[in-house]
């Protein structure tokens, strides 16, 4: 007899699935007219269902045997991806009721809303299997999305490209996980951990590096990065804006989450090494790559690669502080980059513009949209009294309370590289603010959607550092799963 | 909330206050622009000349702790980060200078255009960021500031600089946050060994001092990467190149309070963190840093000699002289440090001075190339006769701010008996002779010289904001001439503790 | 000495006879306020100044700098001040034909101090010669390119690098997966390599 109480545990996902069901049957049964109304309406759903988890209380406990566990962190992670997720269907709004695109918009929420799910599935997951769901869950309607503005040919491009390079990290990380099961004879990341001590078979090193390719992919970590740049140029902007940072904030907590859990006790010094490189590579040639990007969202592609490796700083840390550093860095960089995505996809859908010497003169016309995207631009790089300085600081000093020297080198790398990355963010500062231009773009009028979009992420990039207590919740969440890190070392 | 009753908090409330009103007089004319900058501006300075009388009240009851009007609120408690307030001696002064030249910054750019309201925006954020650090006691707060006030460079020169200011806006933002990204790195490895074994972290700069826990393995790592973090905003050799360029493109007012406080927080962040902190390491390496400072007062007056537009003199010229704050500060006794904070409100006014001055020809002339003016003192005696001023306090004329500052620091310098320390003095001694040589080529030939160009002749005097400006200046070069003392006695109270930690850290024999 | 000639100046302004005036710009006049203001407060500065306590401001660490009136020093050097000036007097009250003899019996002394012993020319030479061309210039030329340089070359050698791996990217699918397939197998065979040995 299955004990259904269980199910109390996952209201995050439960009410995910009724939002879904809501927008879906709007969508479905809603006669023609009114359909106008569904993005708004999806938006408030999921507006009302954030504010919801974030009133209960965390659930803590596991549930079907140990498949799913829910804690305080996932708890905190999960509200973090919710508002990411408001945020970016405010902000597609009026792109969904455009031309092309209407007739299709029920399937953009329904898509987004069910790889939503896919990664809340992956937080909890303390099972390959039902991570593996939750992965593919969150992967393949991301091929669809990409694919959504079916006129132009990069978006077609996109999709191509995504799924190709998708399945294949899938075969990759399943073929590291039947390793795995073949080694320990079980798909539970508690058994597993307990099986593998003290073995250090090179086949389990093969399995831990194909594990690392498969999530590696979805946080286009270097060399696993190469379909984003891609991607993001050719999906839709709100796509990519989710894509950019929804997915990736998803995809580095459960790395953390495996990594720790599965090969924490066994082979901590083995993976910290790989990531060591890996974090190297990946902030590096993402800047490299960025410098001389001419389309913004070519350009943020290869942002948002050397951001994953700062937000790998703290998988890194392997500890509380880096731990909860790195959460508090994924909300902030959803704030700054949807800051950044909301900018360039109102232009975007107003003038088709979306090159760096477009915004040439832009603060002249459209002081506002500017200044938002400048202060994103200052946020990203890191820049005081903006949210993203707080979350560098904290994240370095989160890898450094790890306390070996070669985590100072490291550091320092990234600290260097936040230089490089200066450069180039101050590059559009100064397209927008510096340069002048003949034939500038107009004054854009947003729709009211955009413009209370880019307004909660303005006030989100200023205040969320000067406020203490938001990164004190984080961390105490993460501080009552503190014993996940007491096995290691 | 009890930290409201603290003065300090003001001096970051009132430019943000500023800045806020500013903000909301999108649609109003410049006249309720320089009203609110005026008021603002204003208001620091009576901030500021309040706080010198409460702390010479606080020093004249007998009170000799290390710091004054201390507050404290936990902000992040994971990180064990506060906002820590208090100041000495040194900070005081450094606060009196930064509320003068934001004063004057704000009358020499009376006319800036376009987008006063902007420029007067980012000015006011950059005045934060300065009162700030110079305000705080704790690591990652003054780290906050001291970088809060490095970003509205960018713009200040990329949008309202003049000549090659894209080039220049960026090589300074990316130099200066290169030299921050040292130092953050630094202030790191400092918060992880600030408490001994077993006791909590803090980033509390007193706190880290009592303790004195870094161990020297680290502080051989962390001496040099604050010092040279710092160093690389006090213009230190061979990390100077941002200044030269930066200058020339900046903006009056920008340039004034760059060179005129900016400059002092690199010279200020060595003094309190680097070798406060770590006096061992301080100890062991200062020989490093004595010969790049002293080498770069030497450089960069003779690099002065050649040039030949007057910011750039002005530029290399600083170089000079923040290199004297340096050399000073690194001699680690109570003479020399006092000469080097002496050095540092000197160079502040005289070069604010200076570059008001430059901007105010500039404005009428239209050039800045030294070939193509002369006979300036004719045409605009008011102009004229400020730049001797500075010129003479530049070259260090007895009853202006320059002679007392040097003559300190050298007085200071040479109480150290070993050759090494006393050929480098003399060595640095010599850029006085040169310093001389730079400044009055520039008046013969600008002020004296032939009118190059007979346009120059309709030019105008200063007008009234502009008199106000550099008049408010030249009383505070001339203030610290005449009366010394009056500063020295609030500042040297403030470098026994660091005198004392560095003489504990010194190998006993 | 400086008694001597500052009283020589002070009797051949204000005692000899008038010379030509040949410049209307030159004729002397009266000066406007702005400049006998700054002369009187300097005179008056400068009759009081011996009896300021300098020793009182020139202090650096509470103590003060000992000065005293040494009575025999000061006494000395006030008569030979006195005895300077009594010698300018006899020299220069009258317009009288006295320096002029004197200047031609000491020619050669007399040509040397009238060109200031040609200590000018000499620093002339050191300044523009020595110290401006052959320092200043090569130090400010070694600032621009050299250190400067440096700072640039570090800002080109990113852009280029940059630019130089930028085919890493080639668009190709195919390309993408080998890049991926290697990257891991990589990654297993050079830690395989570290643990196993």
């Amino acid at each position: 007899m299955m004990d259904y109480s269980q199910f109390l545990l996952m209201p995050q996902e439960i009410g995910l699935l009724l939002v879904f069901l809501l927008v879906f049957i709007y969508d479905t049964f809603m006669p023609e007219r009114s359909q106008r109304y569904m993005p708004v309406f999806s938006v408030v759903m999921m507006a009302l269902y954030t504010i919801y988890c974030f009133c209960c209380p965390a659930g803590v406990g596991e549930a079907f045997g140990g498949m799913f566990e829910s804690n305080t962190a996932t708890w905190v992670m999960k509200n973090i991806l919710n508002v990411g997720v408001v945020l970016v269907l405010l902000q597609a709004v009026k792109w969904t009721n455009s031309d092309f695109v209407s007739v299709r918009r029920g399937e953009f929420y329904e898509l987004t809303l069910l790889t939503l799910l896919g990664m809340f599935l992956m937080i909890s997951a303390r099972h390959f299997l039902l991570f593996v769901i939750g992965l593919e869950t969150a992967s393949l309607p991301i091929a669809a999305l990409a694919a959504f503005e079916k006129r132009y040919y990069e978006s077609h491009e996109a999709a191509a490209k995504y799924i190709f390079t998708a399945i294949f990290s899938s075969a990759i990380f399943l073929l590291g996980i039947s390793f795995v099961y073949g080694m320990s004879g079980s798909l539970y990341f508690k058994d597993i951990a307990t099986s593998v001590l003290g073995n250090h078979s090179a086949l389990l090193i093969a399995a831990l590096a194909f594990v690392i390719a498969g999530v590696g992919f979805k946080l286009s970590l270097v060399p696993f990065h190469q379909w984003t740049a891609d991607v993001y140029q050719g999906a839709p902007t709100a796509v990519t804006s989710y894509l950019s940072v929804i997915s990736k904030g998803a995809a580095a907590f459960s790395f953390l989450v495996i990594l720790v859990q599965v090969f924490g006790s066994a082979y901590g010094q083995v993976w910290e090494w790989m990531l060591y490189a890996i974090i190297v590579l990946t902030i590096t040639i993402g800047n490299l790559f960025a410098i001389r990007q001419r389309n913004l969202k070519r350009f943020l592609a290869f942002s948002s690669i050397s951001q994953a490796g700062y937000i790998m700083l703290g998988v890194i840390a392997v500890n509380v502080m880096g731990m909860s550093s790195m959460i508090y860095y994924v909300l902030v960089y959803i704030f700054s980059n949807l800051a950044a995505f909301g900018v360039i996809a109102a232009i975007e859908r107003q003038t088709g513009k979306v090159t760096m010497d477009d915004y040439n003169g832009l603060f002249k016309t459209n002081p506002w949209l500017a200044f938002t995207m400048m202060l994103a631009m200052f946020s990203l790089g890191g820049i005081p009294p903006f949210a993203g300085f707080f979350s560098k600081f904290f994240i370095f000093v989160g890898a450094c309370h790890q306390g070996s020297v070669a985590i100072y080198v490291l550091v320092l790398i990234a600290l260097v590289n936040t230089i490089i990355s200066l450069y180039y963010y101050l590059l559009v500062v100064k397209a927008m603010f510096l340069r002048q231009d003949d034939c500038v773009i107009p004054k854009i009028t947003s729709h009211w959607t955009e413009r209370a979009g880019l307004i909660l992420c303005t006030l989100g990039i200023i205040f969320i550092g000067l406020i203490s207590c938001i990164y004190a919740s984080i961390n105490g969440a993460v501080d009552a799963i503190s014993s996940m890190f007491a096995a290691i070392q | 909330m009890e930290i409201f009753n603290n003065i300090l908090i003001y001096f970051v409330i009132v430019p943000l206050l500023t800045l806020g009103g500013l903000a909301l007089c999108s649609n109003r004319g410049i006249k309720a622009l320089r009203t609110v900058a005026v008021v603002g501006a204003s208001a620091l300075m009576v901030l500021a000349v309040w706080l010198v009388s409460i702390f010479l009240q606080t020093r004249g009851a007998g009170d000799t702790s290390e710091m004054i009007l201390r507050s404290d609120v936990l902000w992040y408690a994971p990180f064990n980060v506060h906002l820590a307030l208090g100041v000495d001696g040194v900070s005081v002064v450094m606060i009196l200078l930064s509320a003068f030249i934001v004063f004057a910054g704000v009358f020499a750019s009376w006319k800036m255009n376009p987008m006063p309201r902007q420029f007067f925006m980012w000015f006011f954020l950059l005045s934060t960021g300065v009162f700030g650090f110079f305000i705080s006691i704790d690591l990652f707060t003054m780290f906050m500031f001291y970088e809060v006030a490095l970003i509205p460079m960018y713009l200040l020169i990329g949008v309202w600089g003049s000549g090659n200011k894209n080039y220049s806006a960026m090589k300074l933002t990316l130099m200066l946050m290169g030299g921050s990204a040292f130092l953050m790195l630094g202030l790191i490895g400092i918060y992880f060994h600030s408490a001994p074994e077993g006791q909590p972290l803090t980033m509390n700069i007193l706190d880290i001092a009592h303790n004195n826990a870094i161990p020297h393995s680290w502080q051989y790592v962390l001496f040099p990467l604050t010092f040279v973090g710092f160093g690389v905003l006090g213009a230190m050799f061979p990390f100077h190149t941002w200044s030269p360029d930066g200058h020339a493109s900046a903006p009056t007012a920008v340039s004034m309070l760059h060179a005129g406080v900016l400059m002092k927080l690199g010279g200020y962040g060595c003094f309190r963190i680097a070798i406060y902190l770590m006096p061992f390491a301080a100890n062991e390496l200062a020989w490093i840093f004595l010969l790049l400072t002293g080498f770069s007062i030497v450089y960069g007056a003779l690099s002065a000699c050649v040039q030949t537009d007057l910011k750039y003199i002005n530029a290399y010229s600083s170089v000079s002289h923040c290199g004297m704050v340096l050399f000073a500060i690194l001699m680690f006794n109570t003479t020399a440090m006092t000469g080097a904070v002496l050095q540092m409100l000197s160079h502040g006014l005289m070069t604010a001075l200076f570059f008001a001055l430059i901007g105010m020809i500039y404005g009428r002339t239209h050039t800045r190339d030294i070939r193509d003016m002369g006979g300036m003192m004719h045409i605009m005696p008011y102009l004229g006769v400020g730049y001797v001023i500075a010129g003479l306090a530049s070259l260090g004329l007895p009853g202006l701010s320059g002679f007392a500052a040097e003559m300190t620091i050298f007085f200071g310098s040479f109480q150290h008996t070993d050759l090494f320390h006393r050929v480098l003095t003399i060595m640095a001694t010599t850029s006085i002779v040169v310093t001389a040589v730079y400044i009055l080529r520039v008046v013969a030939k600008l002020l004296f010289g032939e009118v190059q160009d007979e346009h120059h002749r309709s030019l105008t005097d200063a007008s009234w904001e502009e008199r106000l400006s550099t008049a408010t200046l030249i009383l505070a070069v001339a203030a610290i001439g005449c009366f010394p003392n009056f500063f020295i006695n609030i500042i040297s109270s403030s470098f026994a503790p660091v005198v004392k930690a560095l003489q504990a850290a010194l190998p006993v024999l | 000495m400086t008694a001597f000639y500052m009283f020589r100046i002070y009797y051949l302004i204000f005692w000899w006879k008038k010379h030509e005036v040949h410049d209307a710009h030159h004729a002397p006049k009266d000066q406007p306020w702005t400049m006998t203001l700054p002369l009187i407060i300097l005179a008056a500065i400068s009759c009081v100044a011996g009896f300021v306590p300098f020793h009182d401001m020139v202090t650096w660490d509470g103590k003060e700098l000992h000065t005293a009136l040494d009575l025999k020093v000061a006494g000395t050097s006030v008569l030979i001040a006195l005895v300077g000036i009594g010698l300018a007097t006899v020299m220069y009250l009258k317009e009288n034909p006295l320096p002029e003899r004197m200047a031609n019996s000491m020619r050669g002394l007399w040509t040397a101090s009238y060109k200031r012993f040609y200590m000018d020319e000499l620093y002339q030479f050191i300044t523009h010669k020595v110290i401006f061309q052959g320092l200043c210039v090569p130090i400010a030329w070694f600032d621009r390119h050299i250190i400067d340089g440096f700072m640039n070359l570090l800002a080109d050698a990113t852009n280029s690098l940059s630019f130089g791996i930028r085919r890493l990217q080639s668009g190709s699918i195919q390309a993408y997966v080998y890049v991926y397939l290697l990257g891991a197998l990589l990654l297993a065979a050079i830690t395989m390599i570290c643990v196993i040995f």
